[in-house]
């Protein structure tokens, strides 16, 4: 079991230097909605039979991170609403996906 | 107002596309409200940065005087990049430097703001901090939108989707399915700031004028697509960005990918000492004209990138979404005069589209994307290919002139056989 797991693990991508995105997201603009989170993993169990898991390094805000157990964790705190996740994820359609309530997220000043 | 609370029209998304369609329908003397969920048109939008003047002029005659740009693009430079080289070709023009111009890197931020209120000044209402979560219907026809809340729902006989790249609406309105991996682009970019002197002495230019820079290959780690500088007054916009479905086959992050096209030895001393003041990312549809969703239906209508009105290989997308946007406009204005909202009625905006360099350039390189996707070795191999033949001649080591002929030719022998001529026909075929 522990060797499938490692397995697994290895065969899930890496974003190469997500320290890099958490820098420059620290730039951005957001006015984040504590009350809501405007995307969420539906069931996490759903993750274990996804080998590759490419959310957690398709998402250009470093917004999935791997956990321990095999499953992804998800925070919204830093994301800019692209889209990608869930479109990546068309295979389980696993990811609930809606805009931040308005006037909440993300707030481009340049674009 | 058509009929007491009904507006004739709610445009949903502030950007390009949604703004023109109600500028217009306000010009029309149509009652229009913009519903926007940032907190300011332009908070949510993203682009690589460069605004054509004439189809924008059309749109907007003298907008140059009075919209926020930056640089007016004297150049264009196309290049290839390898793990250790750069090469690639530029063309410049003194008529690009004279007004009027060909081009203008813009920020969207700015530019979104400013166009939004050229939409107000026409009549329309923009409202911003209004997140659409899905619209309301009546015998199977669109009728308004809500947000979400009881006090949140609007009518009119007409919703313009202008919400987007995602467009989470179309899809609830049956007009397309899910977005595939295939069809869009995922792009990161970063403004980087510099001071405007340095600009202008790093990319050769005279006193406010500017570049264009597309760099492929390496870039991208060869993937299908391409990065990207244009300088702005006192910024570059720098960015990299690839198929949403070679990032997923190659397990690439496009920011990973981003900060390694900064690093290459031929980009780095252009960006040296700058400062980033903001970080970026976005979708770009790409599926073009064979993936084209359904624009129209009862009640509603589609623009922009929400219907995927993007010419990737002419890098046009905000000319398009703004013409879709009058086209939608127009189609409206006509079936409000026969009191028709129908499908049928609406099928006019397609008409319109049809006649129009919207759909007649995406039906012109329909073909491009598929051409390129199924030619992974085109963004590695040729660029490599081209490099070493390019060293070799410049190289002075020694060798004849006739061996070094005779190595040249070796070097292109080690392509598989017949794959230069089926790579030239098959271009040939996509683009004619």
């Amino acid at each position: 079991m522990a060797t499938a797991l490692i397995r697994e693990q290895a065969q899930r991508a890496r974003i190469l230097d997500p320290a890099a995105i958490e820098a420059k997201l620290a730039l951005n603009a957001y006015n984040v909605d504590r009350q809501r989170a405007h995307i969420r993993i539906i069931d996490h169990d759903v993750c274990l039979q996804c080998e590759r898991q490419q959310c957690i390094n398709c998402c250009p805000a470093n917004c999935y991170s791997p956990r321990d157990d095999g499953r992804v964790l998800f925070s919204y705190e830093g994301c800019v609403e692209c889209g990608t996740c869930r479109i990546v994820c068309h295979v389980y359609d696993n990811i609930e996906w809606t805009y931040p309530r308005g006037g909440f997220g993300i707030q481009y000043r340049f674009g | 107002m058509a009929d007491g609370d009904r507006m004739d029209a709610i445009v949903v998304g502030a950007g390009p596309a949604g703004v023109t369609a109600a500028r217009e329908l306000a010009g029309a003397g149509l009652a229009v409200v913009v519903l926007e969920r940032g907190p300011y048109p332009g908070a949510k939008n993203v682009w690589g940065g460069i605004l054509y003047h004439r189809p924008t002029e059309d749109l907007l005659p003298g907008y140059a005087d009075q919209a926020p740009l930056e640089r007016p693009i004297i150049e264009q430079r196309y290049q290839v990049l390898t793990d250790d080289a750069l090469l690639g070709v530029t063309y410049r023009s003194q008529r690009f430097a004279e007004p009027p111009h060909n081009a203008y890197s813009v920020l969207r931020a700015e530019f979104d703001r400013w166009h939004a209120g050229t939409a107000e000044a026409a009549g329309a209402e923009v409202y911003p901090e209004f997140t659409v979560t899905d619209l309301l219907w009546e015998d199977g026809r669109v009728v308004g939108v809500t947000t979400g809340d009881p006090e949140g729902e609007l009518y009119a006989n007409v919703v313009v989707l202008a919400d987007g790249a995602n467009s989470l609406l179309a899809q609830k309105v049956g007009l397309h399915r899910e977005w595939a991996p295939l069809e869009q682009a995922l792009i990161a970019k970063e403004l980087i700031a510099l001071p405007p002197g340095t600009i202008e002495d790093r990319f050769n230019l005279p006193t406010g004028m500017g570049s264009a820079l597309e760099i492929f290959g390496e870039s991208t780690w060869g993937l299908l697509g391409y990065g990207f500088i244009y300088t702005n007054k006192e910024s570059l916009s720098v960015g990299t960005g690839a198929l949403l479905h070679d990032l997923i086959d190659s397990g690439r992050n496009v920011n990973d990918m981003l900060d390694r096209f900064k690093r290459h030895p031929a980009i780095a001393p252009l960006l040296a000492g700058g400062e980033t003041v903001e970080y970026s990312a976005h979708l770009i549809p790409e599926g073009g004209y064979n993936r084209m969703p359904q624009v129209y239906a009862d009640g509603v209508v589609v623009v922009g990138d929400a219907a995927g009105f993007v010419n990737p290989l002419n890098r046009e997308g905000v000319n398009l979404a703004m013409l879709s946007g009058k086209f939608a406009a127009q189609a409206i204005a006509e079936a409000t005069e026969r009191d028709d909202f129908s499908a049928a009625s609406l099928a006019r905006y397609r008409e319109l589209l049809d006649e129009s360099i919207v759909i007649q350039d995406l039906y012109k390189i329909r073909n491009v994307t598929d051409f390129a996707h199924a030619r992974p070795h085109l963004l590695r191999d040729y660029p490599a290919l081209a490099s070493d033949m390019a060293r070799e001649y410049l190289s002075v080591d020694g060798l004849s002139k006739k061996e070094k002929q005779r190595k040249m030719a070796r070097m292109a022998r080690g392509l598989p056989k017949g794959r230069l001529l089926r790579d030239a026909v098959g271009a040939l075929r996509a683009l004619t």
